[in-house]
């Protein structure tokens, strides 16, 4: 597995497909590129991080359909769409798809080179996100149905007496329990136990125009 | 008139009582004059007067009753003028004999007279119900025989018509010019022309003439003219109507073509205009800012990219699809309406279009125009695909379904089918396997559907056949 992102440039022009690498090199960012869809996902590994430059009309597998399919695959790599003459439809799909931006071949190297910065940070942004959530998934999952009884009331901010209450036990066995849940989740506090409990739910984080 | 007028019997309800006062009177002179001989021959005369009569049985009846007198006049004349027995005998039987060859040629030509009079009387109720204007004119024009004679007209007035008036009063030349072929060269001639009416209205009319011979002399020039206004009409209409379709075709033509040059072009354009900014990037890196002159080149380069792609996009919204125009679309009559418009053409192919539209079709929000396009689009191209295919297979199915609020229309056929090689880019613009095609047809069509919200597909086996189905949502967006 390489270290450090990588720029994936998966585009047929091999005009645009140079510039672009040209350019990656000179700021000095790890690039590749891809002549097709098809060829691109034969040699992707899920692993490595980075964002996507993809060209909307290419032939085979189009852009919006490579898109499509990395969402359906739940990889973290943003996109960053380039097109030569995007309509109005395609444009909304590809956003709505969750790209980082589209932009109109010929674009200013300043707008390629901020939405790749950008959509690197996402990238990093997404990966430590999926990585706190798989290990708070994980830990919530450890759990014995009892204890997620009390979890999710200390998460909803409920106090000891309250749960003693609802749940019919003395304050003691409640201190009890929650005791073996926070060294469970190994948490400290109580806010500790609510962040880790949105971790586990929420969506990653997404690009800029729908965060 | 005056032929027809000569047939009727206008003497045929006095006949009957002329010829058997005739008969009585011959028979009176036979039985007093005692001549013995040829009494009976008058009695001919009888049969002739007797035959202006319609009735063969009233001629039938008095030439018996003549045969009859003349065999009593034989026995009843006094004495037989002392003439011998043998000739007096002799007379009676040829009297006999030209009574009964009057009675045979009479009735004889009596049966042609029929037949000729029922065949006039066919040939004016023919010529009189005819939606037509009929003439017979003579070489120069005037008139012969009209079907529709006016109140005041009679056979003199008539003459002195002329046909130049009565048809083709804006295209008298051409009337004159095709009597005259007609006359000369004895064969078929027709032409059309139009008149305006007092109301303004145009009013069409196709001219064929053909020569009128009798006794092997011509005599004169036949003109039927019939009202063509209404299929001038309709022509119209279909003239009006593929010229929209073509104009719609170019649009879609230029717009298209606009299209991807644009995209062709900012490829390289967006490469040039990269590069000049990495070269500025390499020159920040090695410390070359401060030659102006190189900066102000790169920037040139740029701004010079980028205007030409601008140029590009100015063109691009010049050519620009037209908004469409949506309504309601039954999408089975739009069919049936390309049927009736491309059938003439696949009739000349031998192709033979086949129906199955689903029974009920709820309609669709679309530019009927397009659909047309599209659809016209198919069919051509299916039609040609059978080109080569023995004549029984030659049968395109059309049919219509909705399955989830999708509309299907299919359009496939028997032909040679498409390689999987040419099936890959059968939509691409500029891919044609026509010798003269442009390769636009099928680009065009997907756009159009796309436009609609919908899609265009195509599956087709390597060796035979292939089938274009449009699928139109119900709920169709539009871009």
């Amino acid at each position: 597995m390489e270290s450090g992102p990588t720029v994936f440039v998966v585009d047929d022009d091999p005009g645009v497909s140079r510039a672009i690498i040209g350019l990656t090199r000179i700021l000095l960012m790890r690039v590749e590129s891809y002549d097709s869809a098809e060829a691109f996902l034969a040699a992707h590994d899920t692993r490595r991080s980075g964002c996507l430059v993809l060209d909307l009309k290419i032939p085979g597998m189009s852009g919006l359909e490579l898109q499509t399919f990395l969402n359906k695959q739940h990889t973290t790599l943003p996109v960053i769409m380039i097109s030569g003459h995007a309509t109005v439809s395609t444009t909304v799909q590809a956003m709505r798809n969750g790209a980082v931006m589209l932009l109109e071949k010929p674009f200013e190297m300043h707008d390629l080179v901020h939405y790749i910065q950008q959509g690197i940070e996402l990238d990093v942004a997404r990966r430590e996100f999926n990585t706190r959530q798989t290990s708070a998934r994980m830990r919530i999952g450890r759990m014995t149905a009892k204890e997620h009884e009390v979890f999710e009331r200390i998460a909803q901010g409920r106090s000891n007496k309250e749960m003693a209450a609802e749940l019919g036990l003395s304050m003691r066995a409640i201190e009890d329990r929650r005791a073996r849940v926070m060294r469970k989740l190994k948490v400290r506090t109580s806010a500790e136990l609510g962040a880790l409990a949105r971790d586990a739910v929420t969506s990653p984080p997404m690009p800029e125009p729908f965060a | 008139m005056g032929t027809v007028a000569a047939y009727q019997p206008v003497s045929g309800i006095h006949a009957v009582p002329l010829s058997l006062l005739i008969v009585v009177a011959v028979f009176c002179f036979d039985v007093s004059v005692p001549l013995g001989v040829a009494g009976g021959v008058p009695y001919t005369m009888a049969i002739l007067v007797a035959l202006h009569r319609r009735s063969r049985r009233w001629v039938s009846g008095i030439a018996l009753t003549c045969g009859v007198l003349t065999i009593a006049g034989f026995f009843l004349s006094p004495g037989m003028g002392g003439t011998e027995l043998w000739k007096v005998i002799t007379n009676r039987c040829l009297a006999l004999f030209a009574i009964s060859v009057t009675t045979v040629l009479g009735l004889k030509r009596k049966q042609t007279e029929d037949a000729l009079r029922y065949s006039e009387a066919k040939w004016q109720s023919l010529v009189r119900t005819a939606p037509d204007r009929i003439l017979i004119v003579n070489p120069d024009g005037s008139v012969q025989y009209h079907n529709r004679p006016r109140e005041t007209d009679s056979s003199a007035s008539l003459a002195s018509t002329s046909a130049y008036e009565l048809i083709a009063e804006d295209a008298q030349d051409c009337l004159r010019e095709a009597i005259g072929q007609v006359v000369q060269s004895g064969k078929y001639r027709s032409f059309e022309s139009a008149t305006t009416t007092v109301d303004g209205d145009q009013v069409w009319y196709s001219h064929r003439l053909g020569p009128f011979r009798h006794n092997e002399s011509m005599n004169g020039v036949t003109i039927f003219s019939t009202d063509i206004t209404e299929r001038k009409h309709a022509e119209d209409v279909v003239r009006h109507y593929l010229a929209d379709l073509a104009h719609m075709g170019r649009l879609h033509m230029a717009s298209e073509l606009a299209s991807g040059l644009a995209h062709e072009l900012n490829q390289p354009l967006a490469a040039v205009s990269l590069q000049s900014e990495i070269i500025w990037k390499l020159c920040t890196a090695t410390g070359l800012t401060d030659n102006t002159h190189l900066r102000d080149a790169l920037v040139e380069i740029k701004e010079q990219s980028h205007r030409a792609s601008r140029i590009i996009s100015m063109l691009r919204k010049l050519v620009q699809k037209t908004e469409p125009k949506r309504s309601e679309v039954d999408v089975n009559s739009t069919i049936r309406r390309i049927i009736s418009v491309i059938e003439p053409h696949a009739r000349t192919s031998r192709v033979v279009l086949r129906l199955e539209l689903a029974n009920v079709l709820p309609k669709v929000l679309a530019d009927s125009i397009q659909l047309d396009q599209v659809l016209l689009n198919l069919l051509q191209n299916s039609i040609d695909a059978l080109h080569e295919t023995p004549v029984n297979y030659r049968i395109i199915h059309i049919r219509t379904n909705v399955v989830d609020d999708v509309i299907t229309v299919e359009v496939s056929d028997q032909g040679r089918g498409i390689p999987t090689g040419i099936l890959r880019h059968i939509f691409d613009s500029f891919y044609s396997t026509k010798e003269n095609g442009l390769g636009m047809g099928l680009a065009i069509s997907r756009s159009i559907i796309e436009g609609h919200g919908g899609r265009l597909k195509v599956s087709s086996s390597n060796t035979r056949g292939a089938t274009f189905s449009i699928e139109l949502p119900l709920s169709a967006v539009a871009n």
